[in-house]
C-alpha cells in the first residue's frame, strides 16, 4: 500500500480527517524546505504537498504567487526540489506530493519526472493546469511507475466529468472548494458540503478539500464532511511573514499543530 | 530567446522559457507583448506557408512616423512592425512587384505612447 493510501487509512482508523499541508518548495530557500517538511509531519501533517514554483501559477492567489516568486528568485528548479525530496525521504516517511504546472513538467520531461519522483520517494503528483483529456503521457507514466496522480474536481465540474475524474484520480480526489484561485478566505462556501457529497456519492476514494481553508475552525468544519483537509495559503503566509528561516519553521509548525488539534477534536 | 514547445494559458504553443518558467516578454506594442506564439502561426511557419521576421521597437517606431508622414495614416504599433519589415524588404523586390500589406490596426491608441517614446529619443 502506498504511503498516501496508508495516511488516509490511518486517519480513517482514528476516525478523523487527514491533514494535508502545502508549502512552496524553495521559499524562503530549499535548505529551509528540507528542514521544514519533516517538522510539519511531526507537528501533525499527514501529507505534505510541495509546490513547484512556476512563473505563471494560474491557480494561485496573491499569497502563493508571491511565495512562488520568492522561490524563483532563489533559483529554485524542479531538479533541486527532487533532491530535497530525496533528503526528506531519508529522514521521514511522510507522504510527499509535488504540485505544479504543466510547462515545468514538459520542460523536465513527463516520463523523466515521474521516474525521478519514484526514485526519490515522491508519492503523488498534481499538475494543476492540465485537463485529464490531455494528460495521457503523464497518466501512463504515473500508472507504470506507481506514482499517484491526484486530479482536481471544481464546483463547476459537471456530474459525468466528476465520475471520470474520480475514476482516474489516485491517492485522493482534490476537491476545490471555490470557483477561483487559492488564498485565505474569511468563510467557507455554504454549498461545500453538497459538493463533497456529490463527489463521495460516485467514488469510494478519499476526498480532500482545499482552497480557502484558513483557520483551525475552518479545518474542523471541513474535517466533519471530508476525508482530508488541505491548507496552503494560510501556512505559506506565515512562512512569508517570518523574520528568519528558524522563525518560519517555528511559526509554521505551531500553526500546523493547531490545525491538527482542531481536526482531531472535530466530531 | 527562441520559443520552444510548451504549455501556457492553457494551450500547447511555442513559449519563450527557461527551465519551464515562462520568460517575460517585452514589446512597445501591447498586442505583441506576449511570451507565446499562437497555434495557427506556429502551424503556418512549420508548414512553410509563412515566413516570420522580427522588427525592433526602434524600427517599429520609425515605421510609425514614416507612414504617418508619407500617407497621413497612423498605424497601430503592432502594424508598424509589418511596415518596418516591408521597408527592409521592398528595396530587394522587382519594381513591378505587387505588395499587400495588412494594416491591421489604427494608431490613435498609440499616439500618446509614441509621443513619450519620440520625446525620449530627442
Amino acid at each position: 500500500m502506498s504511503r498516501l493510501d496508508q495516511a488516509f487509512e490511518r486517519a480513517h482508523a482514528e476516525k478523523r480527517a487527514a491533514l494535508i499541508v502545502f508549502v512552496t518548495a524553495g521559499d524562503p530557500d530549499l535548505r529551509t524546505t528540507a528542514e521544514l517538511v519533516p517538522a510539519l509531519a511531526e507537528a501533525g501533517a499527514d501529507v505534505v504537498e510541495l509546490g513547484v514554483p512556476h512563473s505563471d501559477p494560474i491557480a494561485e492567489g496573491p499569497t502563493i504567487q508571491a511565495s512562488s516568486f520568492r522561490a524563483l528568485q532563489q533559483g529554485t528548479t524542479l531538479a533541486a526540489i527532487l533532491e530535497v525530496c530525496r533528503e526528506v525521504r531519508a529522514a521521514s516517511e511522510v507522504p510527499l506530493v509535488l504540485m505544479g504546472y504543466l510547462n515545468n513538467v514538459l520542460a523536465f520531461g513527463e516520463e523523466r519526472l515521474v521516474e525521478a519522483c519514484a526514485a526519490v520517494g515522491v508519492d503523488g503528483l498534481i499538475v494543476a493546469d492540465v485537463p485529464f483529456e490531455e494528460a495521457s503521457a503523464l497518466q501512463a507514466a504515473t500508472e507504470a511507475m506507481g506514482v499517484q496522480r491526484i486530479l482536481l474536481v471544481a464546483p463547476t465540474s459537471p456530474p459525468d466529468r466528476v465520475v471520470q475524474i474520480a475514476r482516474r484520480s489516485a491517492g485522493f480526489i482534490y476537491c476545490i472548494s471555490v470557483t477561483g484561485v487559492t488564498g485565505a478566505r474569511a468563510q467557507l462556501p455554504p454549498d461545500l458540503e453538497n459538493l463533497v457529497k456529490r463527489i463521495k456519492r460516485v467514488t469510494p476514494k478519499p476526498v480532500a478539500v482545499g482552497f480557502g481553508i484558513s483557520t483551525p475552525d475552518h479545518a474542523a468544519s471541513v474535517a466533519r464532511m471530508a476525508d482530508g483537509v488541505i491548507v496552503g495559503s494560510a501556512l505559506v503566509q506565515r512562512i512569508g511573514e517570518a523574520a528568519s528561516p528558524e522563525a518560519a519553521i517555528d511559526s509554521a509548525t505551531r500553526f500546523v499543530r493547531s490545525l491538527s488539534e482542531a481536526i482531531r477534536a472535530a466530531r | 530567446m527562441t520559443p520552444r514547445p510548451g504549455a501556457t494559458r492553457p494551450s500547447h504553443v511555442p513559449i519563450r522559457q527557461n527551465h519551464g518558467q515562462v520568460h517575460e516578454a517585452h514589446s512597445i506594442s501591447a498586442g505583441l507583448d506576449y511570451p507565446g506564439v499562437g497555434p495557427e502561426h506556429a502551424f503556418y511557419r512549420d508548414s512553410g506557408r509563412a515566413e516570420y521576421v522580427p522588427a525592433t521597437d526602434e524600427e517599429a517606431l520609425d515605421a510609425f512616423v514614416f507612414l504617418s508622414r508619407v500617407e497621413g495614416i497612423i498605424p497601430a504599433f503592432e502594424s508598424a512592425h509589418a511596415i518596418a519589415a516591408l521597408r527592409r524588404r521592398a528595396p530587394k523586390l522587382r519594381p513591378d512587384s505587387l505588395v499587400v500589406l495588412n494594416l491591421s490596426g489604427r494608431g490613435d491608441k498609440d499616439v500618446s505612447e509614441a509621443r513619450t517614446l519620440l520625446e525620449a529619443r530627442s
